[in-house]
């Protein structure tokens, strides 16, 4: 089987989009999802409802909402654009804000509960031989989390990789920066004869996807490889 | 007592109030005992930092944990305290090794009293250092538990009652070990229980909890043996610590002599050297009073002492606290038994012991327990 040019483009427009987003949403994930597991504050179901909100909106509105505000129209689209020259709209980058945001609600899902089931009192052993905030983290948290984050992280980029509505309302459909597959593949069944283009694009989608799950299941399993039984 | 740990602190917590204040020597092992609700776990958030006090102070030496009316108060990462739960908390993903250095490489203070080698050697993990906690045994786990708490060069050892998911044999196994690091190394430790044998075998200072007040607080040997300490005198299993000086073999049988202030008491087994101190607990309902010198009896062990006090406890019981010597030695006695042996302070009676357990030698070599 061997691919076009703008076939080849999809491919590597969507790996770069699912990796940026993941980026992007890697680390507020994290910290949605410490903030709603170990902390009590006022404001906390709103906080939740709020991460919680794109999986809920069509991801047309999710796009719609980013335009308005990240657009060169909106308020904060504005004021980067002034200041530092950059419009997401039409970009990689913008693609990747707007798949990521989709992706968020389940990353951050998927960390709090495994953060949630780690027995807080080990943070609180580590605090007693010594270890600060940061170190408590990264020493003991984070690992102990590091299955599920993993997790996380393949379920959010195989979620990216398929975005659809997010990616065309807020970036738009532009070969080479933000036509991923799903895009691709909506472009081709709309063409008279590109019906076997979507095809192969369809196929190479779901390769990607099962490397991609097949490969986070081997780093979840090396991960938590102390938890195995003797 | 140049160095004393001090505890003075006022703390409300929902509807239960920790009203706690006592001070105890900082080298030896401090034991706050009482029944689960008396505030224990709440003092232990205290002082491990996880809470912080309404008001009140902890120190230990120059140490000043918290001070309320100073504005003072360390971070737990910054008391340095050896921590062990009764499950040990080990680092599931860390194996042996890495789990005892954990604490060992983030020690704030410098000048270490504990050598790695010494730790690794006294509590027998050489060959688990390999190992992942999921694979260790209950009695295992305590052991890294207490390894990384002593590796980590804490100012005070907090043991949360350490032995309290563990079975019998186990018990006995980490308490020898307790007893052997409390004497391999100059420790301090608060020692947190609800069990009297734990009390019995560690304890140098003795601090009796209840309902969130300290109610008595003294060296061991001042509580026990005493017919109204709170708590413990109305215990079923009350009794007194003696100390014994070992004087040799039984001549006419396989058990061993000692000396009780001069007197000579008659132990099943011991193998100790003549003239180590051995402590040795006497249940109260193991000792008989008899006021003229026994004869045709079975109990051999007859000791002359002389009553202080009777305290009636109210339940068909009187306590009778004796003097032999400069030790004490309670009897408990029906009040029928009183008042038809006409029992007084003052009185001069003998106390006839049926059993002595031995429980920990007061110094010298660890003794294997069943």
């Amino acid at each position: 089987m061997s691919l076009s040019e703008a076939e080849w483009l999809a491919i590597l427009t969507s790996l770069q989009v699912a990796l940026r987003a993941l980026l992007f949403t890697l680390p507020p994930a994290l910290f949605f999802g410490w903030l709603l597991a170990r902390r009590r504050f006022p404001g906390r179901a709103l906080l939740d409802a709020l991460v919680h909100s794109p999986l809920v909106l069509p991801p047309v509105v999710v796009g719609y909402l980013l335009l308005l505000t990240l657009g060169v129209q909106g308020p904060i689209g504005r004021w980067l654009d002034n200041a530092f020259g950059l419009r997401l709209v039409f970009s990689t980058n913008g693609a990747a804000i707007a798949a990521g945001l989709v992706a968020l609600p389940i990353m951050v899902r998927t960390i709090r509960l495994s953060l949630e089931a780690i027995d807080p009192r080990l943070e609180l052993a580590a605090r007693s031989l010594g270890a600060g905030a940061l170190d408590r983290f990264l020493s003991v948290t984070l690992p102990l989390a590091l299955p599920g984050v993993l997790a996380a992280a393949v379920l959010g980029f195989a979620m990216c990789l398929g975005e659809f509505g997010a990616v065309i309302t807020f970036a738009a459909n532009v070969p080479g920066e933000t036509q991923t597959l799903a895009l691709a593949i909506y472009g081709a069944l709309q063409a008279p004869d590109g019906e076997a283009m979507a095809m192969r694009l369809a196929l190479i989608s779901l390769t990607i996807a099962l490397l991609a799950l097949l490969g986070a299941e081997w780093l979840g399993r090396r991960a938590g490889r102390w938890n195995a039984r003797p | 007592m140049t160095r004393a740990l001090t505890i003075d602190i006022r703390h409300q917590r929902g509807d239960f109030r920790l009203e706690t204040r006592f001070e105890a020597p900082a080298t030896g092992v401090t034991v706050v005992f009482g029944a689960s609700g008396a505030g224990k776990s709440t003092l232990l958030d205290l002082i491990c930092g996880n809470l912080q006090p309404d008001h009140g102070a902890i120190r230990i030496g120059e140490q000043v944990f918290v001070d309320t009316s100073r504005g003072i108060h360390l971070s737990t990462e910054q008391r340095a305290i050896g921590w062990v739960p009764q499950d040990g908390l080990l680092f599931p993903h860390l194996d042996v090794a890495a789990n005892l250095d954990f604490g060992a490489r983030r020690s704030r203070r410098h000048q270490s009293a504990v050598n790695t080698q010494q730790v690794i050697d006294t509590l027998g993990l050489g060959a688990l250092l390999q190992r992942w906690p999921r694979t260790l045994s209950g009695g295992e786990r305590q052991r890294v538990a207490l390894g990384r708490a002593l590796l980590s060069n804490p100012s005070l050892l907090l043991l949360d009652e350490p032995l309290a998911a563990l079975d019998a044999p186990r018990k006995a196994e980490i308490l020898a070990l307790l007893e052997l690091i409390k004497r391999e190394f100059a420790i301090s430790a608060i020692y947190v229980t609800h069990s009297l044998a734990e009390v019995l075998r560690l304890a140098d200072h003795l601090v009796l909890l209840d309902a969130g007040k300290v109610v008595a607080s003294d060296r061991i040997d001042a509580l026990m043996g005493r017919a109204h300490t709170p708590l413990l005198s109305m215990r079923a299993d009350t009794g007194s610590l003696l100390t014994l000086q070992v004087a040799g073999r039984d001549p006419a049988g396989d058990g061993w002599l000692t000396t009780l202030e001069g007197q000579t008491v008659l132990i099943p087994r011991l193998p100790l050297a003549a003239g180590i101190p051995v402590r040795a607990y006497v249940p109260a309902n193991e000792v008989i009073i008899a006021t003229q010198a026994p004869q045709g009896l079975s109990v051999r062990n007859a000791l002359q002492a002389k009553i202080l006090c009777l305290r009636d406890r109210g339940d068909g019981s009187v306590l009778v606290e004796l003097a032999v010597g400069a030790q004490r030695l309670l009897a408990a006695v029906t009040p029928a038994a009183v008042s038809a042996l006409a029992l007084a302070p003052e009185q001069p009676v003998y106390a006839l012991v049926k059993s002595v357990s031995l429980d920990a030698p007061a110094g010298g070599r660890l003794l294997e327990m069943g």
